[in-house]
């Protein structure tokens, strides 16, 4: 078990680091060593960082948006007394299957603003003048946080579904002797047994939504002028689009190292406020 | 009730049969979850050839064209391994690394000479013979300009690459030209813009005059050449003097031309947001969209949608004030299929190449996927009778000249060309896609990007002679090229 | 007949609406390759055909990866869940030395981007002599899958009534006793998740069995095929969304066997 965790997740990230002092391209022995030349790249290069800030926006979003409505959701869907909850989690479900590639394209017919029925709805009704072009440099980044929140929003409930699973009957029914309405039983009852778990999926959220490559790309390719690019789609661009003449692999991976670190100390800053949360719910 | 009960039976033994043969074939697998030998094929060499199934349909074509061939050489066994073409290059590489390499592999364009360097593509001078030579265009295996040659010797094979992926054409929609009142497609900048601009204002939002694919600046690479040297678009540097050339009024005038249609809201809303070619194609397809420029294998697209289009495949508009260049291609062909250099049946792996650049392959090639390809030979007559391709030659033939090319003239050229290509931060397209779209002047961005892009070579060269490669601005320069004349390497 | 939840009112729309992509790309597949882009967004085709999944079975090469499929992510969900539960387990209640380090190096792996990472990934396998079999592909789908799913086993584990094992110990139960028999039924809720996640990654991986049959192609998986339908040129989108929707099934199945467990935790368990 030990041994799985070091050969296949340490040591790939220790191997990225060493790589990333080196002008490579992935295929050989690594043997041009440049220092620190690809960091001091990266760290000037005003495309990264407008990456970045795209990336913890997503993350952002995912987390102020994403995870409380799949709360409530899943709060609703766990009731037994709503009929066919199984079919509705279903179904709210079925985004986080359906494939990223025909998202791109179903998004990109729908919003279309040349006859796409989005834009011929907003029109007829009058809410506005002429077509929005969603995916335009102005509502780019909107539109694809938007559908990344819809495409996402069936794990976190799938999340949230399984921790509502550690609050005891007994505890619902004490509430309801002692005269607690709903939203009484929320916060007293069930947020603080569901808190443990909950600072663990704040993680994953967080975790997920920083690299939100797949959809990117089939959506809009980082564009348009660099809009909706996310740190996953610069190195992606950077260093392994097909299209250039030599992969820069030690390029990427102090892309990647940099982009790590950064997360890593912002998790690290929110520590003692998770920790706190999460021992208090574990005693 | 009955017949319900039983259908529900059968149903469940459908399932129950379906989940057996998985089980069945699932045990097949288990055993391989460790691995073992390779099979061996009896006394016949087999052949991997590595591949990519593209477009729809090649898996099932080459896995017949490779019937047919070992029908003639029952001494060979062709074992196709396919690759998803995005992974192809990263796939064959690590095979190689393996020490598993196939004997006959796809590698395109610049993924060939990623292979080449390494060492790990065999030399075909071996075995080309007089009729191998004849079954190209004469003179067009010229090791200075074919392409397919490094350091003087032929390495590489083409397929449908050439002219045939260089050239760029506008298609015209006739019907709705002449709805709107315009006689004549479009033969300079100022009419297409006249023309597109009146088909959207007349459209009402339903029909628009023109749109084009952004990608990454490839709409201004194909208006630019008609009005200075091609390398200017290509690659930020004029060729001619071995400078950085962004801004150059060739470049500066195709970028205020997009501008002025994009401000005017002539092009089709949204075309600035397309990443997928399906789109263009599609919207022209459905007679929404006047006039697009193209490449060729997007006319057999829009046919597909729409067999009865009336359109006209035109050559690019130039300036009104006159052509002052064309479309360069930098060598005959490009690099498409190689042989390994560690095949252990080298004998064998070229009859299969043979067999790729032979006149029965690229006729097949050809009838199956209607692409012109590199063996003009095979198809000519065909396509002679077919006036989408027709007109394809035409353009071709009108549109596009021979240039300089830096990678094949010397070490230090091809060096200086990747790192500029490879600099994503010193790309002029992202410069003017953002003057463009946000309408304002590309000139004052595109002086500042001009320096640093010397600036940028500079350093290169220097970075260069630091590991012992010669390279300098002489690489980049062909004093004697005119954009208007096709070149030939060396000349006076 | 019982009174309508007024949530149904809210609900039924709602998700009409949020699953349109998904019926778009079902039906998408019974369209022709002309109603695919000429149809725009129409839910039902003009003309229904089955050619899409004629080429989809052919060019994904459904008949042979299949059962590939099948045992590589079986396989990987049960690795998976045996070490993430014991790790979890050991790290939720234990008090294990150096726990708090433990976590904290789980945590900073979570934060290197994957993905590149499959290079040395690929050279230790390689050095290992794995790489001609499924295994390989295995391991290295499910090393770095444990972090999420021991996070997720360790919060869970940590928030259970202690009482729980305090009653089984007092009964003399043996630590590995108390796991499987107690603490693991009990975290049925994770199980569920980890191993429909798990599931569908593995399901749908594509890189990493990709690189691990090079030299075997005939042991690739679904995830492989399905990316042939992606051109240098074009897509064949037909093609794709009927690959796609034959491949989904088992997810779906899989997905309805298991939301079981998302609503049987220890709720009653406490009690008895």
């Amino acid at each position: 078990m030990l041994l799985l965790f070091v050969a296949f997740t340490l040591w790939p990230m220790v191997a990225s680091w060493w790589y990333s002092f080196f002008d490579w391209d992935g295929v050989g022995p690594a043997t041009d060593w440049v220092g620190f030349s690809n960091f001091a790249e990266v760290l000037q290069s005003r495309p990264f960082w407008h990456a970045f800030g795209n990336s913890f926006l997503f993350s952002l979003v995912a987390i102020c948006v994403e995870m409380p409505l799949a709360l409530l959701a899943a709060i609703l869907l766990n009731s037994r007394r709503l009929r066919g909850r199984n079919l509705y989690r279903l179904l709210l479900f079925l985004p986080v299957v359906t494939t990223t590639a025909v998202i791109g394209i179903v998004f990109a017919i729908m919003l279309d603003p040349a006859g796409g029925f989005v834009n011929d709805l907003l029109t007829s009704v009058g809410l506005v003048d002429s077509p929005i072009t969603f995916l335009s440099e102005s509502y780019a980044l909107p539109t694809v946080m938007a559908v990344d929140v819809w495409k996402g929003f069936g794990i976190t409930l799938v999340y949230w579904l399984a921790a509502l699973q550690t609050v005891p009957d007994d505890l619902y029914e004490a509430a309801k002797i002692d005269g607690a309405n709903g939203r009484q039983t929320l916060r007293h009852v069930t947020l603080p047994v569901i808190a443990p778990i909950g600072v663990v999926i704040l993680l994953l959220t967080f975790q997920k939504s920083m690299n939100p490559f797949d959809l990117v790309q089939a959506m809009t390719e980082g564009g348009p002028n660099h809009a909706t690019d996310v740190v996953a789609t610069y190195i992606y661009r950077y260093a392994f689009d097909p299209y250039l003449n030599a992969p820069r692999y030690g390029f990427a991976c102090a892309a990647g190292v940099v982009f790590g670190v950064i997360t890593l100390v912002m998790t690290a800053l929110q520590g003692p406020l998770l920790r706190r949360q999460y021992l208090k719910g574990s005693r | 009730m009955n017949n319900v009960d039983l259908s529900r039976r059968s149903l469940l033994r459908l399932v129950g049969a379906g989940a057996a043969a998985t089980a069945v074939g699932g045990l097949t697998s288990a055993c391989n979850l460790i691995g073992g030998s390779e099979k061996s094929s009896g006394d016949k060499a087999t052949i991997k050839v590595a591949l990519t199934p593209d477009p729809s349909g090649a898996s099932q074509f080459y896995r017949q064209q490779f019937d047919l061939f070992e029908q003639k050489n029952s001494g060979i066994k062709i074992e196709i391994i396919e690759n998803p073409s995005l992974q192809q290059l990263n796939a064959v590489e690590l095979m190689f690394q393996q020490g598993n390499p196939p004997d006959v592999f796809r590698a395109q364009d610049n993924g060939f000479d990623r292979m080449f360097e390494r060492g790990w593509t065999a030399s075909l001078d071996q075995y080309v013979t007089d009729e191998f030579t004849s079954r190209f265009p004469a003179g067009s295996l010229d090791p200075a300009t074919s392409g397919l040659h490094r350091d003087g010797k032929l390495y590489t094979l083409p397929l449908v690459w050439g002219k045939w992926s260089s050239v760029r054409m506008l298609l015209v929609n006739n019907a709705i030209l002449k709805q709107h009142g315009i006689a004549a497609v479009p033969k300079t900048w100022e009419e297409l813009e006249q023309s597109a601009t009146k088909i959207t204002q007349a459209g009402g939002g339903k029909v628009f005059g023109f749109a084009a694919m952004w990608n990454q600046g490839d709409v201004i690479k194909m208006f630019q050449p008609t009005a200075g040297a091609w390398s200017i678009a290509e690659l930020g540097v004029d060729l001619r003097t071995g400078k950085a050339a962004v801004t150059d009024p060739s470049l500066g005038r195709a970028v205020e031309l997009l501008r002025r249609l994009h401000a005017g809201k002539v092009m089709m809303p949204g075309w600035e947001t397309w990443t997928d070619t399906a789109r263009i194609y599609t919207a022209f397809a459905k007679e929404q969209l006047a006039m697009y420029p193209a490449s060729p294998f997007q006319v057999n697209e829009v046919r597909k949608l729409n067999a009865k289009i009336d359109m006209s495949i035109v050559p690019i508009p130039v300036p009104a004030s006159g052509r002052t260049g064309y479309s360069g291609q930098r060598s005959n062909f490009s690099p498409l299929w190689s042989m390994s250099a560690q095949s252990k049946h080298p004998d064998q792996a070229w009859k299969v190449m043979d067999f790729l650049a032979s006149k029965e392959f690229h006729l097949a090639y050809y009838e199956k996927f209607g692409t012109l390809t590199a063996l003009e030979s095979a198809w000519q007559d065909k396509a002679a009778a077919n006036p989408d391709q027709k007109a394809i030659i035409d353009v071709a033939a009108e549109a596009l000249r021979r240039g300089p090319n830096p990678i094949l003239a010397s070490a230090g050229g091809k060096e200086l060309w990747n790192a500029i290509t490879g600099k994503q931060d010193l790309k002029w397209a992202d410069t003017a896609q953002q003057s463009i779209l946000r309408n304002q002047p590309f000139t004052g961005p595109a002086t500042q990007l001009n320096t640093k892009l010397d600036a940028f070579i500079d350093e290169q060269i220097k970075a260069l002679s630091g590991k012992g490669i010669t390279a300098s601005r002489v690489d980049l320069t062909f004093p004697t090229w005119n954009p208007l004349e096709p070149y030939t390497p060396g000349q006076k | 007949m019982r009174r309508l939840n007024p949530w149904h009112l809210l609900l039924v729309p709602l998700c009409l609406v949020w699953i349109y992509p998904f019926v778009w790309m079902v039906s998408t597949a019974f369209k022709s390759e002309r109603e695919v882009f000429l149809g725009g967004l129409s839910v039902l085709p003009d003309e229904w055909t089955f050619d899409n999944f004629v080429r989809a079975w052919d060019t994904a090469h459904f008949g042979a990866y299949l059962s590939n499929t099948v045992v590589f992510s079986v396989t990987t969900v049960i690795i998976v869940l045996l070490v993430s539960a014991t790790a979890g387990y050991a790290l939720g209640r234990g008090s294990l030395p150096g726990k708090k380090v433990i976590v904290g190096l789980l945590i900073t792996t979570m934060f290197i981007p994957h993905g590149y990472t499959i290079i040395p990934i690929f050279k230790l396998v390689d050095g290992l002599g794995l790489n001609t079999g499924l295994l390989g592909a295995v391991l290295a789908t499910a090393g770095p899958a444990h972090v999420v799913p021991i996070l997720l086993f360790m919060g869970y584990f940590a928030g259970m009534p202690q009482e729980l094992e305090d009653a089984a110990r007092i009964d003399g139960a043996s630590y590995p006793r108390i796991f499987f028999r107690i603490m693991l039924p009990l975290a049925k809720p994770v199980v569920g998740t980890v191993a429909l996640f798990n599931f569908m990654a593995a399901w749908n991986a594509f890189f990493i069995p990709l690189v691990f049959t090079l030299g075997r192609p005939e042991l690739r998986t679904l995830g492989v095929g399905m990316y042939s339908f992606f051109g240098q040129e074009a897509t064949d989108w037909g093609g794709l969304a009927a690959a796609a929707t034959i491949s989904l099934l088992p997810i779906i199945a899989i997905f309805l066997f298991l939301q079981r467990t998302f609503v049987e935790g220890i709720a009653g368990a406490v009690k008895s």
